[in-house]
């Protein structure tokens, strides 16, 4: 029987060693779960959660560092955001935060640099914080520089001067900047673009047959819609009441997906959306079988690819940095330093990203930028290309 | 000439959305002198009941028809209405206007989280209740959703006037409206009054609901057209049933016509303003709006 005990003793205090082996580093994830995203955020969170468990089971085992996954419900609120802030630096000591949407960047990127915690966003940059110097980032570039790519890869099949319409809003200032940015295309490429309407609207309007009929009668190639799911279904409305069918260009906040629960694909043919991950339906893509081997919950989609992305690059510079610091030297600062100190290629992204490279001079990935998009085709979601479009290089607006 | 009258025709179109959102405002007003800032909560709550049985329940494998859907929406309407009225301004009766408001405040508070309790933060698809399209009239189109609720407001506005004005509950609930105690004073009771009221503020938001968001998406956003609705409630006068429209047309047509003629060289602006612009300037001149009762108060 003692001999027993002992046994069992050993074998516990053994795997106590074994635990207490393993540096442990916080990252810390803000999430909506009662917001304007909530029916979206469990698949996020879930894609954070499987890329983190692939990670410690694999890498992390090897290096002997755990990385555990600390979520809050920000309620996409800056109040909250603001107030959760502090504990979370108090109490979490996170090495880097995973941010969610514009709340988190207004809020959190002017003193992230005095707090020394990057922080990395899956959400689309704008380029209102175009800024250098800061210590918030995203895996994507700005809205604009993912529909600019889109519109070069249309302009590129079509030739001639491609014609941009677009509706939007004056009521947030991501989706005016979304806009400027893309007459910010057309003023570098007027050869190749142009910008021949903008509508401003409601979020969620009433009509917008008044506006389409004012932008439809610019002739243009295509309709951005970058702002909500509900001006994307007016939009399709109002063209179905005027007799006319123009693409409409969405992102991935109120892309087809999401359109789809609203209004039948049938109707939303050759609509397209724009962005800069991998997009969730490409063939033979890695991060997905990561997902699907280790996810618990949540189902594979945009916004889990979208997460997973965020995660990986996220857990990529973790390994950049313990291969500076060591395995028990890693901080903020460490992070911040890994992060723009080397590129990460698509292929250690496991294919959810294109290949990365950051600088102090921007918030998002520099040099050859690129992007991809999804359509609608004979009533179905469909990746546009197999690969990445070019994004043409933007000056700040 | 022909542009210029389309946009016309698209702005009243819109302008009386707006304004059969207005006239859950005035009715409740009118009844018992509340104005109910949660008016965009009782809006969407309706909205979401709506959404229950028909969208919910199909989803749940218990498909309604939509008559059977609209009457049970309506019952609930009713039951959540007298439940506004017994849970938080009953207690109110003869207390100040500011204590009345303040409760409209915290209503509307409550309102939302209970909405966010009830049926979560997520968007939803609402039900196609009225037809989509539009309707060719000669040169001109006028979309089918909208024109149905213009044609709804135009009548209800009728039906709701010659209540007010010719029948014996209709005059009571005005008597209310005049002062609480003085009402009390004669007889009239306004604890039945202010019940109806709210039943009758609470049909008329999810009516308004129905035609706001056919076949479009439900989300706690929507409350929003509450704040849009009430500037126009204001310039109509607040105990005017036909103002109510008639101010929704002229908030329609300018933001119609501003969005078309200064949108473009005002960047946007023009079409968010100048709507409520006009208002204030008429205000300024008619306090209590344009055919509103001829009494100013100050919270």
């Amino acid at each position: 029987m003692l001999k027993r005990t002992l046994l069992a003793a050993g074998a516990l205090a053994l795997g106590l060693a074994g635990t207490a082996m393993a540096r442990t580093y916080v990252m810390t994830a803000s999430a909506d779960y009662s917001g304007p995203f909530a029916d979206v955020m469990p698949d996020a969170m879930a894609g954070l959660k499987a890329t983190i468990d692939w990670w410690n089971a694999t890498v992390g085992k090897d290096l002997g560092v755990d990385v555990r996954l600390k979520i809050y419900d920000m309620r996409y609120d800056g109040a909250v955001i603001a107030r959760t802030w502090p504990a979370i630096l108090a109490g979490d000591r996170p090495i880097m935060h995973l941010g969610f949407g514009s709340p988190d960047l207004t809020t959190l990127m002017g003193r992230l640099p005095n707090d020394r915690v990057p922080m990395l966003l899956g959400t689309a940059m704008v380029g209102l914080v175009w800024k250098p110097g800061g210590w918030h980032f995203s895996v994507r570039p700005t809205y604009s520089h993912e529909f600019a790519g889109l519109f070069a890869h249309l302009q590129a099949g079509k030739g001639g001067v491609l014609r941009i319409g677009a509706i939007s809003t004056q009521n947030q200032a991501g989706f005016v900047d979304q806009v400027k940015g893309v007459q910010q295309l057309a003023r570098q490429y007027p050869d190749r673009f142009a910008v021949v309407g903008v509508q401003w609207a409601e979020t969620a309007p009433v009509s917008l047959t008044a506006q389409m009929r004012a932008l439809l009668a610019e002739r243009p190639d295509l309709v951005l819609i970058g702002g909500t799911t509900a001006q994307v279904i007016a939009a399709v409305k109002a063209m179905e009441e005027l007799g006319q069918r123009v693409p409409i260009v969405t992102s991935t906040h109120n892309g087809l997906y999401e359109v789809s629960k609203g209004i039948p694909l049938e109707r939303l043919e050759g609509a397209m959306a724009a962005f800069s991950f991998s997009p969730p339906g490409r063939p033979d893509l890695p991060m997905r079988d990561v997902f699907e081997s280790f996810a618990t919950e949540g189902r594979w989609g945009l916004i889990t690819a979208q997460a997973c992305a965020q995660a990986i690059l996220a857990l990529r510079v973790l390994e950049r940095a313990i291969a500076a610091k060591g395995a028990d030297g890693v901080d903020g600062q460490a992070m911040y330093d890994a992060l723009l100190g080397h590129q990460y290629t698509e292929e250690e992204l496991l294919g959810v990203l294109p290949s990365l490279d950051y600088d102090e001079t921007a918030p998002f990935p520099v040099g050859r930028i690129k992007a991809t998009a999804e359509v609608v085709r004979d009533g179905a979601i469909t990746t546009l290309t197999d690969g990445w479009f070019d994004v043409p290089a933007l000056e700040r607006w | 000439m022909t542009g210029l009258i389309q946009i016309l025709i698209e702005g009243v179109l819109v302008g009386l959305v707006y304004g059969l959102v207005a006239i859950s405002f005035v009715v409740i007003y009118r009844a018992s002198r509340i104005i109910n800032l949660a008016q965009g909560e009782v809006l969407l709550f309706g909205a979401y009941v709506l959404w229950s049985v028909t969208e919910g329940a199909r989803a749940a494998g218990v498909g309604l028809p939509l008559p059977v859907a609209l009457g049970l929406t309506a019952l609930a309407c009713i039951a959540f209405g007298v439940m506004l009225e017994r849970g938080i301004f009953r207690p109110l009766i003869g207390q100040s206007g500011f204590t009345i408001f303040m409760a409209g405040v915290a209503l509307l508070i409550l309102l939302r989280g209970v909405t966010q309790l009830l049926w979560g933060a997520q968007s939803r698809t609402a039900p196609v209740i009225l037809p989509e399209g539009a309707l060719t009239l000669g040169p001109f189109l006028a979309n089918t959703r909208l024109l149905i609720g213009a044609l709804f407001t135009l009548a209800l506005t009728a039906a709701l006037h010659v209540f007010f004005t010719r029948s014996r509950l209709g005059l009571r609930l005005a008597a209310v409206a005049e002062d609480h105690v003085t009402a009390l004073s004669l007889g009239v009771s306004v604890r039945q009054a202010i019940a109806v009221a709210w039943v009758l503020g609470t049909l008329v938001a999810t009516a308004a609901a129905v035609v706001l968001l056919s076949g479009s998406i439900l989300s706690l956003e929507v409350a929003g057209i509450g704040f849009k609705a009430l500037p126009v409630a204001l310039l109509g006068g607040l105990e005017s049933i036909r103002g109510a429209p008639l101010a929704g047309v002229i908030i329609g047509v300018l933001e119609a016509l501003a969005t078309t003629y200064l949108d473009p060289i005002t960047n946007g602006a023009a079409s968010g303003v100048l709507p409520y612009v006009a208002m204030i300037a008429v205000l300024l001149i008619r306090p209590y709006g344009l055919f509103g009762w001829r009494r100013i108060e100050r919270l």
